[in-house]
This record gives C-alpha cells, structure tokens and sequence, in this order.
C-alpha cells in the first residue's frame, strides 16, 4: 500500500518520473496548499522497489514492504540505532 | 610542589593553559606569539591532549568552538592579524555561547604593521570586532606571573559564563622572562555536564546554562542563526532574537562584579589618578612612585580586566582625582571609554604611545607634573 | 502493519517539518540516502555529530535527530576537525554545498584532505548558490546563467570529486540526485573508510538554477542530469566533444592511508601512555 501524506508533500512529482512501472498519476484539482498532490493511480503495478520512498525529498511516500531495509524485526517494528539515550 | 620557573610570557601562558585544564590546542604561527603554541606543541601530547596547525587563523578559531563541543577545553594564540580573521567565528562563540580562550599577543597595528614590536591597538577589536550586540570579557597581563594567572583564569571566567574570553597580552610581556611560581593547588572550573536528557533546553532563557558535549544523547542543535530555547533556527520572530541577545549581553553585565577585577595603588587621596593595562602598568606605577617620592599625590589605576570595562571603578577614582591620565600604547583606546566615564568629575588626558616601544617612566612623570601644576 | 509514514521521518526532528526546501530540491532525497547509508553502514544516531556551514545544504543537520554543529560559512570542515580530534569516537559527517565548500571553504576542504583525517563530506553541489537567489558558484558550468552572470558565465568551473582526490583524501565519489542507489552506497562506503571521505551529489535546484537555464520543473532538471550522465569507466572511450558539458560520475578514490587523528593518538600514547583523555573539560583536577 502505498501512503502519501498531504501535509509534507510539496507537489514536486519525482516520484511520478522516477516509477519505472508508472505507478503514479497527477490529480487534476489542487489540495487546500495549492498543491497536485500524486496518486498511486495503478497501484497493482506496484513491485514495493522503494525508489519512490528514497526519492521523495520530503519524507511524504511510505511504501510498505515487509521486506525493505528499515524492517529488522519479525513484527515489522522500526528500529532506529539510537543507543547512548540514558532516558528514553 | 610550588614550581619556581624563570620563562618568557608565552611560555607561562601555555604553563597556564595546562592547568587550567586545557586539552586541545589550535593555532596558526604568527609572531609574536608563537611560542605558545610551540610549547603546547611540545606538551600536549605528554598531558594526553590534542595539538593542531591548522591551515589559517580562520580555522584555527573554528577547530577550538569544534573542540570545545567535543568536550575539551580549547585555546588558540594569535596576534592582531590573525585576530583580525577569526572575528567571524568569535561572533559565533558567542551566540553559540561556546567557552573557549583566545590568546592575543599583540604587536604594532594596522595590518601587518609591526610584527616583533609592541602595541596594544586591538583593545576595541577584542571589545566591537566581531559585527552584533555582545559582551566580551579580556584579561591584560602586565607581568610573566599574571600572563600565567590570567590565562589560568580566562578559561574559568569562559567556562563559568559559556562565553570566549581574551588574553589581551602584548609582546613585551609575551617575549619578556621573568620568574614566576606556580602554585600547587590552582582552582580550576569544571564544565557541568546537563543532568536529564528528557527536556533538556540548551539554551534556556534563564542565565548561564550546562553545557552538554556531543555524542552524550543529548541531540544539541548548535547554530549561530537566532535560535530558539532548544537551540532551533527562529530568525525571522524578532522576540526570540530580543530575549536571546539580551541574554547573552546580561549574563556578562549582572555578573560583572564577580568578573570585573582592578589593581589600585595608592588611589584612595589622590589628586591624579594614572590608568594603564599590560606592560605599560610596570612603567605607570615606577612613575608613581617617583611621583610620590617628590610628594605629589598621584596613585596608579590598573585594569586587569579591560573588557568587561570597569565603569564604577572608574567612576568612584574620579570623584577624588580632578586628572586622570591614561597610558596606552594606541591612539587611544580604551581613553575613551575612561572619558566617557569619567569627563563630568575629571579631566582626562592621553599618554598613546606608538611606534613600537612602551612609554617610559620619565614620560609618564612629565605628564603627570604638567597637569599637577609643578 | 507497518507505519503509515516514511521511514526516514523516525530519524528527522519532526517537530521542524516541512523542510525549507523548495518543491523537487535535491536535498531532501540526500537527507533519505544519507539515512539509508547510516542504516546500511551500522552506525549508531546517537554517536553522529553533524556540522555544517551556511547554505541550503547546510540547513540539513538541523531536521536530524543528532547533534549537530551549524557553523559560519565556508569553515564546517575546520570545525569539524576540531571536533573530531576533540572526540575521536565521534562520527563526524559534514554536509556542505558547492558554494561553502569549494569557495569560501576551499582551503578548509583540500587540507583536511591533505591530512586525511577522518571525516565523511557530503557535498551537495546544485551548480549555483540558492539561499542568496541563484548566483554562480565556482562549479557553475561555463556559459550556465544566474543572477550575477546574466549574460553566462565565462569561469571555468572546479571538478570537485577529482580535486579533493588529487589532495590527499582517502576516498572520494559523485553521483547525481538520480543515481540514488549509488549515492546511498558511496556514503556507506565513505562512512566506514577510515579516512578522509567526500562525496558529491549533483542535485536539481529548479528554482534558481532551472529557471536560469530553462530547466524549469524538477523533473525537467532531473531529466537533463540523466541524459548527461556519464559512468567514469566510460571516459576513456569518449572523445573530449563527447564529454563536453557530461557529468562524469564514479569513484575518484578509495585507498587506505594514514590518517590523521589515529597519528595523535599514537604520539600521546608514546608520551603519557595513554590516548588523550575525551571530556575532559568536565574533570574536576588534572
């Protein structure tokens, strides 16, 4: 499933040129920022690469892939290698 | 083991410095004060500490704020053209509020000017240099001892205010050797490292804060654009820019008692009063004395700490003394700020000696009886 | 179920997004590589120190969670020095545009390279300075405009991987915004060299550089950096008209050398026996 969050997205549409399965369409109206917000139009051409991800420039794409790289964890839980915190 | 040590000034400088705790040095060669740096090449290692020559003063000063953030307590020399390059990261120091010592033998000015003779023409550098509102603090040694105390102190008054501090020294006290002790206990100031992690506001608008190093957990965001009480960028709100900078001017000032330090000698009924700092002072006070012998009641006003400028010191002197002579090698400096202060109760004059050599005792004595009347 | 949010946003200081960034800027993109190749490489957030100068690049370290170092222009590197000698188990990463780096910090750069010490730069080079309104900078390509060459500018400009090469550093790598699989794998590299390590990434700024040279949108530009892309091994086969206006991208270094602060720790250990002590500024007696 892929999740596009309408708050960081800033309308640049690299991840509609770098899907090499054209995954992405470009909606018609505007959202409340002025902004064309992608949409994963034929989203069951999806192969969950995750180059959309890497490329957003504004963290706004989450595509999710039990089997990508952040994922350490049987649960699928993110873990980030913050250690040194005496408090967390 | 109280030390007794017959060095030159920079030397004891440097003796200074690793007392005082001082691990991590950065520097580029400039006369007439590379023989810190020399020496702290020679001894930092053997004192588990970090010595650098770097490529320019500019990241010589940069290495030191990088330094201090890493947890050491760090320190260049230099002299009035490379003083002149680092002002731009001294201004950072500030705003970050990183507590590092700037050692500053000066030599005769402007530019290049007079690289092996003495002067004292950075005294407004080290006070308006970097361009903004702050608040330095400068020390001004006139002997070998107090260049040795004085260093030993700038990084106590650094690390207690989070601020740079300045040795304003010249390079008649950086190359001059004398004997000097070197106690054997010292009080030194250690930083305090922040209790909690959780809420921690570096720059809490609240006075002087703990400064965390990096690599603790901490996540400090240090930068030198207007921030924010967690240290974020927030230039364009001009109440955060109002309440940072005034902070900062207002840690130095309320504090000024405990910084502020002056040496008087025999002001209490004098007539005039000589002002003098650095190595000018040894040639003041000789005169004063001779003055004296010859009855005239003449006492000796020292600034051990220019910066921040002793304004009621100074202002207290000039309700006795209807003359106040200033001697400083410029063309006047910090007579200004005396004048500013003192100009309603007294009358001020000028001794600027430049050219490279320091006023002498005779000098100071016309002075003083042309403007005592005999 | 795995959140519904981009990965990276768990490493960023959330409470500062959306970034300054201007829409289809290629900084954001290294902000994910650069976390990818922190992940890929095994190091711990808690121990990266990031610096930075002046800059849109150098804006990064403040939206990452660590502690980071915003300097004044041109000088991140030299801070970093300073810091990493300082703390030696620091991973110090300097993020530093064209302008900051190969301009005012040129000296900075090429000597911390001379002395390999080790510290990872990551270059953002967007061909012209953005956060003062599109003027050249001296890796702008000859007859490229911008608002202080309005008529094209006649400068030839610096190759930056082959330079910080020539001067001593250890590893040293470009690539574009578009090679991203390269560029997270040259940092993870440049992260783990122990050494001097630079690595610059050829981005879009289609605000100032696009719109200067008719290459308005994002995509516009990034089309342009595909089509002109040239892998380094390729070189060799091309004629210099062929190579005219490339931009060639691959590994420039990657060799093992002495480095710098390892050479200190070596003289306090033949002088005190010991390396030289970290935080000591907190130490109550010497």
């Amino acid at each position: 499933m892929i999740n596009i969050d309408e708050d960081l997205c800033k309308g640049c549409h690299l991840c509609v040129f770098i899907c090499y399965k054209n995954v992405y369409a470009v909606s018609l109206k505007p959202n409340k920022k002025g902004v064309l917000l992608p949409y994963p139009k034929f989203e069951k051409e999806c192969t969950k690469c995750g180059d959309c991800e890497l490329m957003c420039p504004d963290q706004a794409i989450d595509v999710d892939i039990e089997t990508h790289w952040w994922v350490k964890e049987k649960d699928s839980k993110f873990n980030p290698n913050f250690n040194n915190k005496k408090e967390s | 083991m109280v030390k007794e040590l017959f060095i030159q000034g920079n030397e004891a400088c440097a003796e200074g410095a690793l007392k005082a705790g001082c691990r991590f040095f950065a520097g580029y060669p400039i006369t007439p004060s590379t023989e810190v740096a020399e020496t702290l090449a020679i001894k930092l290692p053997a004192y588990k500490g970090s010595f650098v020559q770097m490529e320019d003063e500019i990241g010589a000063a940069g290495a030191i704020i990088g330094g201090s953030w890493g947890g050491s307590k760090s320190m260049t020399a230099t002299s009035g053209p490379g003083f002149s390059l680092m002002q731009e990261n001294i201004g950072y120091a500030f705003m970050s509020e990183t507590p590092i010592v700037i050692v500053d033998v000066q030599r005769g000015s402007p530019s290049t000017g007079q690289p092996t003779m003495v002067g004292q023409g950075d005294m407004m550098q080290a006070r308006w240099g970097s361009h903004g509102d702050y608040e330095p603090i400068a020390l001004s040694p006139s002997s070998v001892q107090e260049f040795f105390d004085f260093t030993v102190e700038a990084f106590n008054l650094a690390e207690k205010f989070r601020t740079p501090v300045f040795v304003m020294a010249d390079e008649i006290v950086g190359h001059m050797r004398e004997k000097i002790i070197i106690p054997d206990k010292i009080d030194i100031v250690p930083r305090k490292m922040p209790e909690s992690q959780k809420d921690f506001l570096p720059f809490k608008n609240n006075g002087i804060n703990p400064m965390p190093s990096f690599g603790e957990g901490f996540d400090i965001h240090v930068t030198g654009l207007t921030h924010d009480e967690r240290g974020y960028p927030d230039a364009n709100n001009p109440k955060t820019h109002d309440t940072l900078v005034r902070r900062l001017s207002s840690k130095i000032l309320d504090n000024k008692k405990d910084i502020v330090s002056t040496q008087k000698d025999f002001c209490e009924e004098a007539d005039i009063v000589v002002v003098s700092y650095g190595a000018p002072f040894r040639s003041a006070l000789n005169a004063v004395n001779i003055a004296r012998d010859d009855g005239l009641k003449v006492g000796s006003f020292k600034l051990n700490t220019p910066w921040p400028f002793p304004e009621a010191e100074i202002r207290e002197i000039s309700k006795n003394a209807s003359h106040i002579i200033v001697v400083e090698m410029n063309l006047g400096q910090i007579y200004w700020e005396v004048e500013r202060v003192a100009c309603s109760n007294s009358k001020t004059h000028l001794i600027g000696k430049i050219g490279g050599e320091i006023p002498k005792p005779n000098e100071i004595l016309a002075e003083i009886k042309k403007v005592g009347g005999n | 179920m795995p959140d519904e949010k981009s990965p990276f946003l768990k490493y960023l200081r959330e409470d500062r997004l959306p970034t300054i960034f201007c829409p289809g800027c290629g900084i954001g993109t290294i902000i994910n590589s650069f976390l990818k190749g922190v992940n890929e490489a095994e190091l711990d957030f808690d121990n990266l120190a990031l610096v930075s100068g002046i800059g849109c690049s150098s804006r990064i370290p403040g939206y990452i969670q660590s502690d980071s170092l915003h300097t004044t222009h041109g000088r991140a590197i030299s801070f970093a020095t300073g810091l990493k000698v300082s703390n030696s188990d620091l991973d110090v990463v300097v993020f530093t545009g064209d302008g900051d780096a190969a301009s005012i910090g040129g000296n900075h750069l090429i000597h911390a390279a001379r002395r390999n010490i080790n510290l990872t730069v990551i270059c953002i080079n967007n061909n012209i300075y953005g956060m003062t309104g599109g003027q050249i900078s001296p890796t702008s390509p000859k007859g490229s405009f911008g608002s202080t060459a309005p008529y094209g500018t006649t400068d030839n400009p610096f190759n930056l991987a082959e330079l910080v090469a020539t001067a001593g550093a250890s590893y040293s790598a470009r690539w574009t915004t578009l090679k991203i699989h390269h560029v997270v794998r040259s940092i993870k590299d440049a992260l783990k060299n122990p050494g001097f390590s630079f690595v610059e990434v050829i981005s879009q700024c289609p605000t100032y550089f696009g719109r200067k040279n008719k290459l308005r949108s994002p995509v516009d530009m990034i089309s342009y950096m595909k089509n002109n892309t040239v892998f380094k091994a390729q070189v060799p086969s091309l004629s210099r008209k062929e190579l005219e206006g490339k931009i060639i991208v691959g590994e420039f270094a990657n060799t093992k050398k002495p480095e710098f602060v390892e050479n200190i720790k070596e003289l306090s250990k033949s002088k005190s026996d010991s390396e030289p002590i970290q935080n000591s500024a907190y130490l109550e007696e010497f």
